[in-house]
């Protein structure tokens, strides 16, 4: 361990962390999904504060996330406080019933926010819109809170006779 | 054809095991189990108890208690919790980020969803962790505790 000589105005020195020993580290969600790796670190120009990340992904485009977001930083790994919106898209969108609408394809964002504006659900012949008011939860799937209309009423589906005495 | 049925209720609402059978299992957390693969009844009683789950190909299901069940839609049967059993196999990572290993078993308290204990191994020939459940933060797509490594 290095013993440095310090020089500083304070009395009392907070613990910080070594801003270059954060690349490469790993970036996880508050339920434990790792996002991805940390390729930059962010400071503002103005007051020298820590301003965001932005995060490697596989495959992907890389993300930028305010510190805002941030739950606790360490040399192991930045732990976020938020589930990501954005990883929602692929994931499946059940109705209330249990039936499967299709795959998230699109989520809009309020702005740079995490919040939801609205979802873009593909199945295999149809596009929903989902509003986040429509929606229960989202968690491995996505839950929205009506339940599945069936458009077509075939001729041979005849309605149950009920027959009971 | 009409049916003749000798009851004191109307059966109109009721489901059948045919219905409930093969149907899906969506937790709490919306995620999908697996399918009922048995109804099982009380035979004393004549009551229905719970179901039985089949998770797939080479994977052990288990049974539900009906207490467990929260609704019967027609595509789904939903439950009130998220299965336990699910833990196993998800990453551990401590306050800081640092991967304590993977759950290899769970402890449950008696037969009830209610995790005691989760053993976690950190390598093939690692040795194996207990961690009380106390010390897990949130359980998600993988599970992080409280505490550091180093309190274990």
């Amino acid at each position: 361990m290095v013993a440095y000589q310090y020089v500083s105005k304070k009395e009392t020195l907070n613990p910080t962390v070594n801003i270059i020993g954060l690349i490469g580290k790993k970036v996880i969600s508050k339920g434990g999904t790792i996002v991805g790796y940390v390729s930059e670190v962010r400071v503002s120009g103005n007051n020298l504060e820590l301003q965001g990340i932005v995060i490697k992904r596989k495959f992907q485009g890389p993300i930028y996330i305010g510190k805002s977001y941030f739950s606790s930083l360490s040399n192991i790994a930045i732990i976020l406080n938020i589930e990501l919106n954005i990883l929602i898209k692929g994931k499946k969108v059940l109705t209330f019933d249990g039936k499967v609408l299709g795959r998230v394809r699109k989520v809009n964002r309020k702005k740079f926010t995490n919040e939801i504006e609205n979802l873009v659900v593909n199945s295999l012949w149809r596009k929903y819109l989902i509003l986040p008011t429509d929606i229960k939860q989202i968690k491995s799937t996505v839950l929205v809170k009506y339940k599945y209309n069936e458009s077509k009423n075939h001729i041979w589906k005849r309605p149950k006779q009920d027959n009971n005495l | 054809m009409n049916r003749k049925t000798i009851s004191g209720r109307d059966l109109s609402k009721t489901i059948t095991s045919e219905d409930l059978l093969g149907k899906e299992v969506i937790d709490s957390d919306s995620s999908f189990i697996g399918v009922i693969e048995k109804v099982l009844i009380d035979p004393k009683k004549l009551q229905f108890v719970g179901i039985s789950i089949d998770k797939g190909f080479l994977r052990k299901g288990f049974t539900i208690g009906k207490g467990y069940i929260d609704k019967i839609t027609t595509h789904a049967v939903f439950l009130k919790i998220k299965v336990s059993y699910d833990v196993k196999g998800k990453i551990v990572f401590d306050n800081e980020g640092f991967i304590v290993g993977r759950v290899t078993a769970i402890e449950l308290y008696r037969n009830k969803n209610k995790i005691v204990n989760i053993f976690v191994r950190s390598s093939l020939f690692g040795k194996e962790i207990m961690i009380p459940a106390f010390c897990i933060e949130t359980i998600g797509e993988n599970v992080m505790l409280k505490v550091n490594r180093l309190e274990l």
